[in-house]
């Protein structure tokens, strides 16, 4: 018995030892390139330091300024702007993955590996190369959109899409979609097959029509992907900037940094942060408008996450 | 120490000091002065350049390392956010490299980081006067040091298209192009005429940025006096544009899109601006190649730049012996007619050195596009004598971002007035932050 104890023990203490062994890369990759930069972020929103001259300790005055300073009118232009940005992406992004989703869950779609990596392609393309791919799409002079327009007799002159606030907000829209409808499908692919095939076998013998069967069966199923796409969409959306900067930034090589399209209409607030950290060199107000982006994101994801889970169990 | 693990990290502690020490040693003989006159062969050891085109210096190495053959310089191909690089470098205590190219934008600020060398002083002790005069004022930071030492010229006029200007300004002739637009207010003219004539197809220029940066640097007043920024002359570019706007002269363009490029092509856009380094890196690149298509005129109300880098050299962290060979690397490349010769020779580029302006040869400077037209001539003969720049400041990428960005909102959004365009220049010139340079919002918000 003493033996077979021992036994158990260094058993116990070895698949800890490689338990921890296993813990050990991610541990530091998180310390390193997660916590660190957290902590450290936080500790230069409360000094003044343009990466070159010694820091400088000032308390809450970058706070002060992004809130209710200087800087809180462009910060909260910032929010306004990708909340609108939300309101219409989030929906977007669910029904259009949803389709996408329940089309690839049909057994008699055909073909079916072509289409998984149509649909999925654009999710693995880097974002900057969308960015330019979009940008000369709706170019004022050279872009295809406006030359088939022409051709078709829509037009008599050249769209400035990018010039002009609405279009330019509806470009980005659209390049968004593009780009996260495959990943969320995914998700959303993951949820449907979740759903036991006896629930499903039982709506048919009860005669429900597929539509029926989408309404009351399989969307009530995969409700938390729902919650976790929209508390995930919201978080990210908060925090875009690569797609809008390459899409109205000057074109390369030129030194402006750009303020968001006409009207500032998709300049976010990461976009901001960038600005502040890499134009304005002041990373002291930088960390503080990344940490006012988590406190109005916090908020609004409580906000969120309280309101869909409510309606949910309502609807149970 | 019966432990021979225990041995063994003694020995290794032993000559771990003892390799420091030597380190420190010859550190601390390297920090010592050192001559500036020493025979070239005497200079012995490798420096770093930060250049964003690094093959067009690494020609030239060949020369150079033919006076001052102990001498290795490794060139780093430093990407378009340099100054991040070298911003993180310094956060994070990591070497930085011996020399730095500085372009316009950032060089009034890079100036002020207090990480460079005073060219000024002993042992360098630099003189300007070698330089063509025109650039001199921009060397400086703003406590006077000479921190800048300057490469390839930016000297601007503007090219044209001789089928369109044929076309549409009835004259392909220089001269007479020159006669016909001696200021601004005769170019809007203009433009308004061929808008008229060509339904509104013709464009005098594509883009809005070159013109806003010619306008721009054809001032050679300070833009900062006492520490104030003189913002009624930044008003006055913004009307200028403004005029050009209404009448016409340029499209929506963004500057170095491909719809700008094609324009190159096109008989509906008649110039372009034309510094040296334009011709090979836009006009050549992206133009037909037909033989006498283009020509050069002065600008209306005379030359102005575009472009055109400088170098400085990193004292922190550095020793003096480092410090000379790098200088000794910039003395002979950027001050010298052998340096001038050789990059003239490989890269077709013009540097700042007086003297080589003597020789009609170093001048001479034609292109097939251009035919006969020597570009050369104009440049440094004709344009040279009359540009004068005013000095750098701090915040001159500000408002050269400002400036960029409300020429490409003029252009695009035709209505904008100057009511509406001045605000917005100040908006974003103040979204930068500059410290004490703030323009007081009641300059521009209105009730």
């Amino acid at each position: 018995l003493t033996l077979f104890k021992k036994k158990k023990k260094t058993l116990h203490a070895r698949i800890n030892f490689w338990g921890k062994l296993f813990f050990v890369p991610f541990a530091v990759a998180f310390l390193a390139f997660g916590l660190f930069p957290i902590l450290y972020s936080l500790f230069l929103s409360f000094m003044e330091y343009d990466g070159i001259r010694p820091m400088k300790f000032i308390g809450l005055e970058n706070f002060e300024w992004v809130f209710i300073g200087d800087g809180a009118e462009g910060f909260w232009r910032t929010v306004l702007n990708v909340l609108r940005i939300m309101v219409v992406y989030i929906p977007l992004n669910l029904i259009g993955a949803l389709l996408i989703a329940l089309i690839m869950f049909n057994r008699r779609t055909r073909p079916k590996r072509l289409m998984q990596v149509m649909c999925f392609l654009p999710s693995v393309t880097c974002s900057v190369a969308v960015g330019i791919i979009f940008a000369l799409l709706f170019d004022y002079d050279l872009g295809i959109i406006n030359k088939l327009l022409m051709r078709w007799g829509f037009i008599t002159e050249n769209i400035n899409w990018m010039g002009s606030a609405f279009p330019a907000w509806c470009i980005l829209l659209l390049m968004m979609c593009w780009g996260s409808w495959g990943s969320t499908s995914l998700q959303f692919l993951g949820g449907l097959g979740g759903i036991s095939d006896e629930i499903i076998e039982a709506s048919i013998i009860d005669g429900s029509n597929y539509f029926q069967r989408l309404i009351y069966v399989i969307l009530p199923s995969i409700r938390n992907v729902f919650l976790f796409i929209v508390i995930n969409g919201f978080i990210g959306t908060f925090q875009i900037m690569d797609q809008p900067r390459m899409l109205f930034s000057s074109w390369a090589v030129t030194n402006t940094i750009g303020w968001g399209a006409a009207d500032s209409m998709v300049f976010t607030p990461a976009w901001m942060l960038y600005n502040m950290a890499y134009s304005a060199t002041k990373l002291g107000r930088a960390a503080a408008v990344a940490y006012a982006m988590a406190m109005v994101s916090l908020v609004f994801s409580i906000l969120n996450f309280k309101v869909l889970l409510r309606s949910w169990k309502e609807g149970e | 120490m019966k432990n021979p693990l225990i041995k063994l990290l003694a020995v290794i502690l032993c000559l771990s000091l003892l390799l420091t020490g030597c380190g420190d040693k010859k550190k601390e003989e390297q920090n010592q002065p050192v001559s500036a006159d020493l025979p070239p062969e005497e200079y012995v050891g490798t420096v770093t350049l930060w250049h964003w085109d690094a093959k067009s210096v690494e020609v030239c190495l060949e020369d150079f390392n033919k006076v001052y053959p102990n001498i290795k310089v490794e060139v780093v191909g430093a990407p378009g956010d340099y100054v991040d690089s070298l911003r993180n470098s310094i956060a994070g205590g990591l070497e930085l490299p011996d020399m730095v190219m500085m372009d316009t934008t950032w060089r009034g600020e890079l100036m002020e980081w207090g990480i460079f060398e005073d060219l000024s002083k002993e042992p360098y002790s630099l003189d300007t006067s070698i330089f063509l005069d025109y650039i001199v004022p921009t060397l400086y930071s703003t406590k006077g040091e000479l921190i800048t030492v300057p490469w390839d010229v930016g000297i601007c006029g503007l090219a044209y298209n001789k089928q369109a200007a044929k076309k549409w300004l009835g004259t392909d002739d220089r001269k007479e192009l020159e006669a016909m637009l001696p200021t601004w207010e005769a170019f809007a003219q203009k433009a308004a005429e061929i808008q008229e004539a060509s339904d509104g197809k013709a464009y005098m220029t594509a883009s809005a940025v070159p013109m806003m940066t010619i306008i721009a640097n054809q001032d050679k007043s300070p833009l900062v006096v006492d520490h104030t920024l003189q913002i009624e002359k930044i008003q006055d570019n913004l009307k200028t544009m403004i005029m050009l706007r209404d009448a016409g002269a340029f499209r929506a363009l963004k500057d170095q899109s491909p719809g700008y490029l094609a324009s190159i092509n096109s008989t509906n856009y008649i110039f372009w601006h034309c510094a040296p380094w334009v011709v090979p890196f836009t006009l050549v690149a992206y133009a037909n190649k037909v033989e006498d298509s283009f020509g050069m005129i002065i600008p209306p109300e005379g030359p102005s730049i575009s472009g055109g880098a400088g170098v400085a050299i990193v004292s922190r962290g550095k020793t003096e012996y480092q410090k000379m060979l790098a200088y000794k690397f910039l003395e002979w490349f950027l001050c010298t007619e052998q340096g001038a010769w050789s990059q003239r020779k490989n890269n077709d580029f013009y540097i700042h050195v007086k003297k080589a302006y003597e020789d009609p040869e170093y001048v001479a400077y034609g292109n097939m596009l251009f035919g006969q037209q020597d570009l050369g001539k104009i440049w440094f003969n004709e344009m040279v004598g009359e540009l004068m720049l005013r000095p750098t400041t701090e915040v001159d990428r500000y408002i050269y971002q400002s400036d960029c960005h409300v020429a490409q909102q003029m252009a695009e959004k035709k209505d904008l007035t100057f009511d509406e365009l001045w605000p917005m220049w100040a908006s974003a010139y103040n979204s930068n932050e500059p410290d004490g340079y703030m323009i007081p919002k009641e300059a521009y918000e209105t009730e």
